[in-house]
């Protein structure tokens, strides 16, 4: 199905994902939920007409049994324009039944040669999303969900990922230095194509100084023992002061790790920044 | 006779519409009384509900309802075939190329040749025409609903019916207590008066202190919802979540609820339930099929009544006012552990019935009520 959805975006090509899709799939990019053939292919088209027909710079596949995810970098002609995509979807190898894609649109209204609020008023209004309130706090006694606990992976590849996941629940700083290959390639939604593992620390403060009561939750896990990679999909909560008031927001995001000899060689940080503008209706940008 | 874990009844979630409506294969029910052309119960529900809605042959209602069929929702009673009819295509007209996804079928067969069938369905729809909400906004929306039937040759004699309004008026731009202040000025069935009276009376009466442990070792879908209804919705009692739900699962709630692991969950129902503290909660119906060999679908039918305690500025008139919700969910289990939830009712007729019941006329947002 990789090939599928690759040439869906490379090639305009609907007749072949087509027949992936059921009457009930459900396939949610920018935070809206586009049920069925007719609001998928709407999907489909809208996303074609903004991305143009550009070529595939890379792309990082992981094939799981029942859900599997995609990563794909589109360049265009001149390569001065980049567009990452991911894809985490359920299957059962003939049919897709949900599919949860993130575009990061920062890169994307680069690439349409727009400014951000441009993109984001002609980006679709996202599903209804009521955020409640819950205790954020780790307490002894309460549980959180951990890698463990939505996947079986391999012995080296677990203990890496359940110290990446510690970086993000638990702020484990000191994570990156140990975790990381120091010439890991990362890239994070918005912030260019090539990233250091440094930068990505860096992120990870300023966003962690940036929302008050935060929360990390893991959403699902597959991974791909002969490519070595692991893509996560999970969420932040937490408060944020857009504008002198105070906002509950929620994070979608998407991370892809490439895990060589217990190392992270590779990760692609995934959000759609835009849409999270146009969900809670930030007057100023997370970050 | 198959069971309702028998493999080889319809199984709607990897199926693609072709399939559904075009099946091959042998009966694989009785049916009693139904047509030949159903294999079975799951079969007969996808296929006429197809029928009626998307294919808007309202007419069928007099094949597949009977006469007399009482349908229940929260916001209005109707007692006969007529009825379904006028409904259905009032909501056509408002709603012209509603599309009814079947996403699942939950079911269970009686000794009486009877089926109850509870279906999970997803609509695209878009609001073309005025409707019981307000003038057409002309914008499409999405709504989840679970219709629960009673099937007995070949026509549906009952229905309890429920609808994720909230989440669909917040998509066609509708503030959702200004569609409930115009619900409110329908007159509703002179029988849905009784049959909220006798509701209301009947689940307060229900035993919220007794003890229900859960039976991990002797586990059934009976003692387990029982359980998670009383431990958590009857005693509040959420340091009990991680028994009954997986530690990420997914749980869908009316209005836009999206919550996903406990800790989340936990902040749903304790924000939901804070509007009517002293809420009872009874499981009125519980069907299980299998899913796949390690998980299990169970649909549930409940009610919960209590006091209203508001939760916005606009309707703090309404304290104390009588706060019932006739309520489905489906749980997907898989290891005694609910890995996938989606609960549904409608919040507009929930806070309709209060501003009704109630007698006062609660100003609309346009007319200079501050939006709380």
């Amino acid at each position: 199905m990789f090939k599928q959805l690759i040439e869906l975006y490379t090639h305009g090509d609907l007749d072949k994902i087509r027949g992936n899709i059921l009457h009930s799939t459900a396939w949610r990019q920018h935070d809206f939920t586009s049920y069925g053939n007719s609001q998928i292919e709407k999907q489909w088209l809208k996303s074609i007409e903004q991305f143009g027909f550009n070529q595939l710079e890379s792309s990082l596949t992981v094939s799981g049994d029942n859900y599997s995810a995609l990563c794909f970098e589109l360049s265009n002609k001149n390569n001065e324009g980049h567009i990452n995509i991911s894809l985490f979807f359920e299957h059962n190898e003939s049919h897709i039944k949900r599919v949860n894609c993130i575009v990061d649109t920062i890169s994307l209204a680069q690439l349409m040669n727009v400014n951000n609020e441009e993109l984001i008023n002609i980006l679709p209004i996202p599903d209804p999303l009521l955020v409640s309130q819950f205790d954020h706090q780790l307490h002894p006694q309460s549980n959180h969900a951990k890698p463990k606990d939505l996947v079986s992976l391999p012995s080296e590849m677990a203990a890496a990922v359940d110290r990446w996941w510690n970086i993000w629940q638990a702020s484990q700083l000191a994570g990156f230095d140990t975790l990381y290959e120091k010439s890991a390639h990362v890239n994070i939604a918005g912030s260019g194509a090539k990233n250091s593992y440094e930068q990505l620390r860096n992120f990870r403060i300023k966003l962690s100084n940036a929302l008050g009561r935060s929360y990390c939750q893991l959403e699902n896990i597959c991974f791909d023992p002969t490519e070595k990679t692991v893509a996560v999909s999970w969420q932040i909560d937490g408060d944020y002061l857009d504008n002198g008031i105070m906002k509950r927001i929620r994070i979608p995001v998407m991370s892809f790790l490439t895990i060589e000899d217990g190392k992270i060689s590779g990760e692609k940080f995934q959000v759609d920044w835009l849409s999270l503008s146009k969900r809670f209706q930030l007057q100023t940008p997370l970050l | 006779m198959p069971s309702q874990h028998d493999k080889s009844i319809t199984q709607v979630y990897w199926k693609p519409l072709e399939e559904l409506l075009n099946p091959i294969g042998e009966k694989q029910q009785q049916l009693v009384g139904f047509d030949d052309e159903f294999n079975d119960i799951v079969d007969y529900i996808i296929r006429i509900t197809h029928r009626i809605w998307e294919q808007k042959n309202i007419g069928l209602c007099y094949q597949y309802y009977s006469d007399i069929c009482p349908v229940f929702t929260l916001g209005g009673y109707s007692e006969d075939v007529e009825q379904v009819v006028q409904n259905t295509l009032k909501t056509i007209a408002a709603f012209p190329d509603r599309s009814l996804i079947g996403e699942n079928v939950i079911w269970k067969e009686s000794n009486d040749n009877s089926y109850y069938s509870s279906h999970l369905i997803t609509s695209i729809m878009t609001n073309t025409g005025d409707s019981e909400f307000g003038p057409a906004t002309h914008k499409t929306g999405r709504v989840t609903t679970i219709a629960d039937c009673v099937c007995f040759e070949n026509k549906i004699i009952k229905e309890w019916l429920v609808r994720d309004n909230s989440f669909l008026i917040k998509q066609l731009g509708i503030d959702p207590i200004d569609a409930a202040i115009r619900f409110a000025t329908v007159t509703p069935h002179p029988e849905f008066s009784q049959w909220f009276d006798a509701e209301y009376k009947r689940v307060l009466q229900s035993q919220h202190r007794i003890e229900i442990n859960l039976n991990n070792e002797g586990w059934s879908p009976t003692n387990f919802v029982q359980s998670w209804v009383q431990s958590l919705f009857n005693q509040k009692q959420f340091s009990k979540l991680g028994d009954y739900y997986h530690i990420a699962a997914s749980h869908q709630w009316p209005g836009g609820r999206q919550s996903l692991g406990v800790a989340q969950i936990s902040g749903t129902l304790i924000q939901w339930l804070a509007q009517c503290p002293d809420a009872k909660m009874t499981v009125d119906h519980i069907a299980v099929v299998d899913f796949d060999k390690d998980t299990i679908d169970v649909a549930i039918r409940w009610s919960i009544a209590g006091q209203y305690t508001p939760h916005t500025q606009r309707l703090a008139s309404l304290k104390g006012n009588r706060f019932f919700v006739l309520g489905a969910s489906h749980l997907r289990i898989n290891n005694q552990k609910i890995i996938k939830e989606a609960t549904v009712f409608d919040e507009i007729a929930l806070y309709a019935n209060l501003i009704r019941e109630s007698g006062q006329t609660l100003p609309l947002l346009e007319q200079g009520t501050k939006h709380v």
